[in-house]
């Protein structure tokens, strides 16, 4: 982990410094906070095993648009061709303890932001494989952030058409501590939604919507078939 | 005076009523005298200028399915939607029309001219639909003079037959879509509470369930493959639907399947069907508690369940109702019928109301006590520009200025400002959905609202919408400083994909077909 670490603060952060220096802590935090981001980014692609080009380039603008600038590319571009050489190796970085560091350091929004960077990364080649969403529920859990929050950032941008195998509790915010009543109203709302963006006029939500009311439809036989068996 | 008449154009089945002289309605029988007639298209091979509509094109699926249509109802509004024959490309919309002039022509054949008609669509369907429905019928050379819901027709039909009070709720699972919807009756007057439903959950769903389980028995038996061509599709879809008929009298259904490589006997239970299928009922469940919650009522509040399609007939779609509610669903009245019989009577005041000459007396007078208050089928909203709480950036928002299940006539009015100093116009997108997200939401319409020069930013824009009780929708956008007000109307004609020329070319291209 510290190595890839190095090699981004070395050249990013070092970077930064020289154009903001006399900044305060928060800055000096927001800039380690987006360099941790970019390692995320590429530990979501590598989590498959296979980096694709359409995952670097979407990690490559994230990180043009939140760390450097057009006129300062040459480190830049050494810091991205550094940090894929890493991952392509087959090296990997201790993800829940940069997490760790980044709920430490940052605002809730900012870490919004870092899980739909690693979002927007797995579904950059059309599917989200198994590792990948697996990837992603372990982030949301080391991120602390709000599985409501999480789950309608996942119909945006990992839509359930794409995913390999859904985790229909992950998608549609359920989890263990919820009450049967609970999960019969959540499931209630979900299938309000879904069952109104089934006539919409985009194919791909059409699609991503029947698909969710199968998934839904299948929750609940499950919890009545539950309450049946207790029966 | 034309014969007033009513249609339910179904998914599988379609029927037609017409007002008798007294207001009753009464189904009108096809040429073969059944009552209601399969939704069923076939282009006749050797005659390629005949058509064949009902029974005759379900038996004939199994010759040659190429050439053969079902399950229209499905694709309506779908512009990707089309069926080649003989080099012509048939949409949803013409396909329908077929079966409209099949149930126009056997009706008129006994009982005179049939021209004005209410055609029910499901209660979900939204604009481009219902007016795909209308435009099928114009095509098929009927004047629509309304669209009506399929459960509000039910009920209708329902309140004008018997003495009901209280709250209703009607359960329609027919062939291909499914609605519940939330009544409060009162002898005649019929108030809608909410609706909800699905447009793809019905018994063609259900059939499909033994449809694969056949299949996948043969394969187990045999190594092979049941299915080997469309016919053999078109066929054991029919031997699936029939099991289904069976297992609502039986316990158990059997039937001999013959394969290429040998035969088989199949055999389902009841209980191994309904289990099949439950999670398509839970769907029914989900919405029947979202409608629930819609109208602020629990089960405990509804007075009766009504029954209407075919596929209520299933004893497990009765006793999940009866779980539920803790009585068993009214099944008083047929549930393949009352749909046409219920449009017919909203016919008839349809007429009454837009030119009471129209209607004669005896007919007038058997539907004068009769009140129907609507609602609102869908939310209507604007796309905005919102400062996102979470956030704090400027987000693109939908939102909703008319909410679905609001009673008809209505009217709401929010408040907006310009974005911008100096800002010259504003542009206008018209919404139907209720997702914040404006991805999930459909757009209607896209307007321009020219602005004042030389003003700050922050000025109140005032957008009211209204929606009457011919379903058409007003929308009025002013800038109150300066009253300039843009106004809209929407009618169900504005979501055509056919314009009348058009509708009366493809009406001339259909003419050289005959439909039988």
């Amino acid at each position: 982990m510290h190595r890839i670490l190095e090699i981004i603060s070395d050249l990013f952060v070092g970077w930064f410094y020289k154009k903001t220096a006399g900044y305060g802590a928060l800055t000096d935090d927001d800039a380690r906070i987006n360099n941790l981001a970019v390692a995320l980014g590429f530990a979501a692609s590598a989590c498959d095993g296979q980096m694709s080009e359409e995952e670097i380039h979407t990690i490559e603008s994230w990180a043009k648009t939140n760390i450097t600038t057009s006129n300062d590319t040459r480190n830049f571009h050494k810091a991205m061709t550094a940090t894929k050489a890493f991952f392509h190796a087959g090296n990997n970085i201790d993800c829940s303890g940069i997490c760790r560091e980044i709920t430490v350091k940052s605002p809730l929004a900012h870490r919004y932001r870092i899980i739909e960077l690693c979002m927007k990364v797995v579904s950059a080649d059309g599917i989200a494989k198994a590792s990948e969403l697996e990837f992603l529920r372990n982030l949301f859990i080391w991120l602390e952030l709000n599985h409501t929050t999480v789950a309608m950032m996942m119909e945006t941008f990992v839509p359930v058409n794409i995913q390999e195998t859904p985790d229909a509790e992950f998608i549609l915010g359920l989890d263990e501590s919820m009450s049967e009543q609970d999960r019969y109203e959540k499931l209630n709302r979900e299938y309000k939604k879904w069952n109104g963006r089934v006539t919409n006029n985009d194919n791909s939500i059409r699609i991503q919507a029947k698909k969710m009311i199968e998934l839904i439809s299948l929750l609940r036989n499950n919890s009545t078939a539950n309450i049946a068996q207790r029966i | 005076m034309s014969t007033i008449a009513g249609i339910d154009l179904g998914t599988t089945f379609s029927a037609i009523s017409i007002l008798n002289s007294i207001g009753k309605p009464e189904i009108l029988p096809n040429s073969d005298g059944e009552r209601i007639t399969p939704s069923a298209i076939f282009f006749d091979e050797e005659n390629p200028d005949i058509i064949r509509v009902g029974i005759e094109a379900i038996n004939s699926r199994y010759i040659n399915s190429k050439r053969s249509v079902r399950w229209v109802k499905r694709h309506m509004g779908d512009n990707n939607y089309s069926v080649n024959i003989d080099g012509k490309n048939w949409t949803a919309v013409e396909l329908s029309s077929l079966i409209l002039k099949k149930l126009k022509q056997d009706a008129s054949a006994e009982h005179g001219q049939i021209k004005d008609v209410v055609i029910s669509v499901p209660a979900h369907f939204d604009e481009v639909r219902r007016k795909a429905t209308m435009d099928a019928g114009k095509l098929a050379g009927l004047n629509v003079i309304g669209i009506i819901n399929e459960p509000v027709a039910a009920a209708l039909y329902y309140a004008s037959t018997q003495t009901v009070s209280g709250k209703i709720m009607v359960y329609d699972l027919g062939g291909g879509t499914f609605d519940v919807t939330i009544m409060n009756v009162e002898g005649n007057n019929i108030n809608i509470i909410c609706s909800q439903g699905n447009h793809e959950l019905g018994g063609i769903d259900f059939d499909k369930r033994i449809y694969e389980k056949i299949v996948e028995c043969y394969k187990e038996q045999y190594k092979d493959s049941l299915i080997n061509s469309d016919e053999d599709s078109a066929k054991y879809e029919d031997e699936a639907e029939d099991i289904k008929k069976t297992l609502s009298r039986r316990e158990i259904a059997k039937k001999m399947i013959y394969g290429s490589s040998g035969n088989l006997r199949f055999e389902m239970t009841r209980e191994d069907y309904e289990k099949s299928i439950s999670d398509l009922l839970d769907q029914a469940d989900m919405l029947i508690d979202i409608a629930l919650e819609e109208a602020n009522l629990s089960a405990k509040d509804i007075d009766k369940v009504l029954l209407v399609g075919g596929s209520t007939r299933m004893p497990v779609v009765q006793q999940r109702l009866k779980d539920k509610f803790g009585f068993a669903p009214e099944i008083s009245v047929n549930v393949d019928e009352c749909v046409a019989l219920g449009a017919a009577i909203h016919a008839g005041l349809t007429l009454m109301s837009q030119d009471s000459t129209k209607v004669s007396a005896g007919i007038a007078g058997g539907l004068s006590s009769i009140n129907l208050k609507d609602v609102c089928n869908h939310s209507y909203g604007t796309l905005c520009a919102p400062i996102d709480r979470e956030t704090g950036q400027r987000i693109i928002a939908n939102r909703v200025i008319l909410s679905k299940n609001t009673v008809l006539p209505c009217q709401a009015t929010q408040m907006f400002y310009t974005m911008e100093e100096n800002q010259s116009e504003i542009e206008i997108i018209i919404t139907q959905g209720e997702d914040a997200d404006p991805r999930f939401v459909n757009r209607i319409a896209h307007k321009k609202l020219k602005l004042p020069k030389n003003r700050p930013a922050k000025c109140p824009i005032r957008v009211t919408y209204s929606y009457d009780l011919n379903q058409r929708m007003h929308c009025s956008f002013e800038d109150v400083e300066s009253n300039k007000t843009l106004e809209v109307d929407l009618s169900l004609d504005e979501f055509s994909q056919l314009d009348e020329k058009q509708i009366e070319e493809n009406s001339k291209d259909l003419a050289g077909f005959c439909v039988k």
